[in-house]
């Protein structure tokens, strides 16, 4: 079910309506359902799946809270690592690999005859099955104890507005919420409504709009120059950040109505200056959880070691971008994506010193421009279709710099009327710090900034309704 | 009486004050779109409104009647689009008009088809002016139309007989009105046709077949266009009254671009739930058995008139062989000549395409030799 569908257009206001009159236990049930009817909209029988990864990882965390010695955890954990991430590895990357065994088989000769099973991929698989590992790994870690009931935690593991796409909550953050009666405050709920309106914004006028032109440049057949792969690279990281974002502001949104508070997973990310500082705006819930799961596990591991700070930071960092990258689907260009990024990583924070005192020379302003070249050609690696078409663009950049082909289609006008109304807001929100800049201001110009969303969205329509990007991770 | 807690009494107080905060946030909202639908209706007014990119979205969620009255009423009529939308009357009175000139007159190409096979007479005209060639087409009809103005038309009779036919317009066999998103209006006007015992038979014929019939139904005569609507609405499964003929939804702006969302959404799900030329056409599919059944009858009346014909499959940019494989068992059991567009031009170089429906001009013309020789052999 899609938020810009009909279906949710109706299926929310009655499970909203079930949710104002119910008391809080049966709330929490009658929430369990509708996630499970949300999610089995797209196709119920991976609903086994989402059950059967909750019902492992609840026992888990209480056999986990329970056990009293190092190895017995260690083993317990090894279970919901080996469930968690074999179900991913079945569903999302086992075609990948046996495709990627074979091809490089045919280089030596070898024929092998794999079987390559024709398997869907479930939707949302990568967000929750990360949600529910850092449930166990929070218990291993004695930083959490296990849910009260299991009903509570399924309902954690399934909470429709972010069961899809994120954003990826921590037990730490969104079970303690479920488990305790909610109090819904109305500055909550005028926020949540703000929210959805600026989420569906993003996706419908925003993303939607921009998509026919990153469309027509990264299609195939098309001979399109250095200058055209650049613009449209750059209009794929707006069109992601609508898409994207925007579920997220939707997905924040629903939850603060019925008094949830989800995690923000965007803070704008076209102000970054750094690859660093990129990270802790861009798809927060998934660098944190990386960060907290991986890297720190990966540098811990080297430390023990007594590996170098080569290894315990730099080594660990390029891990866990490959990593990262694959998280996203299984495909040589979003692992060539995540090595781009630990390198960029890792080159920034070793570039030289003259290098440093140059990019730090002009204005403040500048630093975004240094920056903003790297963000686009990661999009680039992000979008691309295959690795040949990584090899052909960039060497576009070097044979045909300037060139303009005409091949390249406008965004919509849809598009080109709000984006720079997204730009302004965003500018405000970098310079206040805070998403919430807007409550300042008088209250006939927020009502101008809400009618000209409304209006947005309404010119948005046309776009066509697309399904989210992050659906496909 | 127990007096409320002072814990309870502020609480009131601020729900009272956060509901009176919304109304007032809500009120000015209400008045900003009052502002903007008030602008929107002036907007019309204002020079250089018309024609404009603005004007395009804002008005494209209006039904086709509307756009229709708007070309019928303009009295710069000559270049509008409506003139030229390949009316089955004027199309017949075209090839009456060359018979009334020579009655012995003697052509050597006829193209029946839409903006594909216009390009391939124009480029006849270009290579070989020497070329007697008419070109019977609509924009965006599928072969329903040719077969239509054959039906029911006088012509001089013609070396060869093109049927030319693309994959994009293969679903508008079963639905007029699929599409009714057009800043340009179509109004439909080629017969209906389904497959019934193996036998080709006619479901309908539109009310209105000429540019005066629709000048007269939406002026003087209003039974004529219920008449149409009616024949639509009974025959059409994709028609929707409330899109095609007036609505007050569309008198204000945003009711428009609601309209034009679900238009377009509307477009998206008949385009794929249909199997199409992206996914490779179902041979079952009503609207395939009725393209197959129309060329084959097409082919065959040819041929009972004396006349050789020769088919033109055309596919749009990046497309595969939908086409192709679908009617191919028809052209083979037929024994018919047939080109196919991508043999002369790849459908997968986007330099060959000067838009996504229609290939360049050199293409075009190697086509069109092809064509010619054909005609003279």
């Amino acid at each position: 079910m899609l938020f810009n569908s009909l279906d949710f257009a109706v299926f929310f206001p009655i499970v909203y309506a079930l949710y104002l009159v119910l008391p809080y236990r049966w709330q929490n049930r009658m929430l369990l359902v509708a996630s499970y009817v949300f999610y089995g909209w797209w196709d119920w029988r991976f609903l086994y799946l989402l059950i059967a990864s909750t019902v492992v990882d609840y026992y888990v965390g209480h056999a986990l809270h329970n056990a009293t010695t190092l190895e017995r955890r260690r083993k317990i954990m090894t279970v919901s690592l080996v469930v968690n991430l074999g179900v991913l590895a079945l569903f999302k990357y086992y075609n990948f690999f046996a495709d990627t065994l074979i091809t490089s088989a045919s280089w030596f000769g070898l024929e092998l005859d794999w079987i390559t099973l024709n398997i869907l991929l479930p939707v949302g698989i990568s967000f929750y099955t990360f949600q529910s590992l850092s449930y166990t790994i929070d218990i291993y870690r004695k930083k959490l104890t296990p849910a009260k009931t299991f009903w509570d935690y399924a309902l954690f593991v399934a909470f429709f507005p972010q069961l899809v796409a994120g954003p990826i909550e921590r037990a730490t953050n969104l079970l303690g919420q479920v488990e305790n009666p909610r109090k819904i405050e109305f500055t909550q709920v005028r926020r949540g409504l703000f929210l959805i309106l600026l989420g569906l914004f993003k996706k419908v006028a925003i993303a939607d709009g921009v998509a026919p032109a990153v469309n027509s440049v990264f299609a195939e057949g098309w001979a399109v120059s250095g200058f055209e792969v650049f613009v449209g690279s750059f209009l794929f990281g707006v069109q992601i950040y609508g898409d994207f974002s925007g579920y997220s502001d939707i997905a924040r949104g629903t939850a603060k109505l019925m008094g949830f508070n989800l995690m923000k997973n965007f803070h704008t990310p076209f102000f970054s200056t750094s690859p660093s500082e990129y990270w802790t705006r861009w798809h927060i819930s998934l660098s944190s959880w990386v960060r907290d799961y991986l890297y720190y596990s990966l540098g811990l591991h080297y430390m023990r070691k007594g590996g170098s700070r080569w290894n315990r930071v730099y080594k660990a960092q390029l891990y866990a971008m490959v990593l990262m990258g694959l998280w996203h689907g299984a495909s040589w260009t979003f692992v060539s994506w995540g090595l781009f990024m630990g390198l960029l990583l890792i080159g920034w924070a070793l570039r030289p010193k003259w290098l440093k005192d140059i990019m730090e020379r002009g204005p403040k302003w500048t630093a975004h421009l240094w920056f903003l070249p790297f963000m686009t050609y990661s999009m680039l690696l992000f979008r691309a279709n295959d690795l040949g078409q990584i090899g052909r663009f960039t060497l576009a950049f070097v044979t045909n710099p300037i060139g303009y082909s005409g091949n390249m289609v406008n965004p919509t006008f849809a598009a080109a009327a709000t984006l720079p109304v997204l730009a302004v807001l965003e500018w405000f929100a970098w310079r206040a710090s805070s998403e919430k800049f807007y409550q300042t201001w008088p209250r006939p110009v927020r009502a101008a900034l809400c009618a000209y969303l409304i209006f947005g969205v309404f010119l948005g329509t046309a776009n066509g309704p697309a399904q989210f990007i992050y659906f496909q991770f | 009486m127990d007096q409320p807690s002072s814990s309870t009494s502020s609480s009131k107080v601020s729900l009272q004050a956060d509901v009176g905060d919304a109304v007032k946030t809500v009120t000015w909202i209400a008045a900003f779109l009052v502002l903007a639908e008030v602008g929107a209706q002036v907007l019309p007014y204002v020079p250089g409104y018309r024609g404009s990119v603005v004007a395009k979205n804002f008005e494209e969620g209006s039904s086709i009647e509307t756009k229709l009255r708007a070309d019928v009423t303009n009295p710069n009529l000559a270049p509008a689009a409506v003139v030229r939308a390949g009316w089955m009357g004027d199309k017949v009175a075209e090839g009456e008009a060359l018979l009334s000139a020579d009655p012995n007159a003697r052509l050597d190409v006829v193209i029946y088809g839409n903006s594909v096979g216009n390009e391939v007479a124009r480029a006849i005209r270009r290579i070989s002016p020497e070329t007697k060639v008419l070109g019977i087409a609509g924009p965006g009809v599928p072969i329903s139309h040719g077969y239509g103005v054959y039906q029911i038309g006088k012509r001089p009779p013609s070396r060869a007989t093109v049927i030319a036919m693309n994959e994009g317009v293969v679903y508008k066999m079963i639905g007029m009105t699929a599409d009714t998103l057009q800043s340009i209006p179509q109004p439909v006007l080629y017969p209906l046709y389904a497959v019934e015992d193996d036998v080709l038979v006619r479901k309908a014929t539109p009310a209105i077949q000429s540019f005066e019939e629709l000048q007269r139904a939406l002026t003087t005569e209003p039974e004529l266009w219920r008449r149409h609507l009616d024949v639509l609405g009974e025959n059409d499964p994709t028609f929707q009254e409330w899109l095609y003929a007036r609505h007050f939804t569309e008198y204000s702006l945003f009711g428009r671009l609601a309209r034009r969302g679900y238009q377009v959404s509307r477009l998206l799900e008949e385009a794929g739930k249909r199997p199409n030329y992206r996914t490779g056409f179902d041979p079952q599919d009503e609207a395939s058995i009725a393209t197959k059944g129309v060329l084959r009858q097409f082919v065959l009346d040819l041929r009972a008139a004396g006349e050789r014909p020769i088919v033109i499959l055309s596919d749009q940019f990046g497309a595969r062989d939908a086409l192709k494989d679908l009617v191919l068992p028809t052209l083979q059991e037929l024994n018919v000549d047939w080109i196919h567009s991508r043999d002369y031009c790849s459908q997968n170089d986007r330099h060959l395409y000067k838009d996504p429906l229609h290939v360049v001009d050199a293409c075009n013309d190697k086509i069109a030799r092809d064509v010619i020789d054909f005609a003279m052999q």
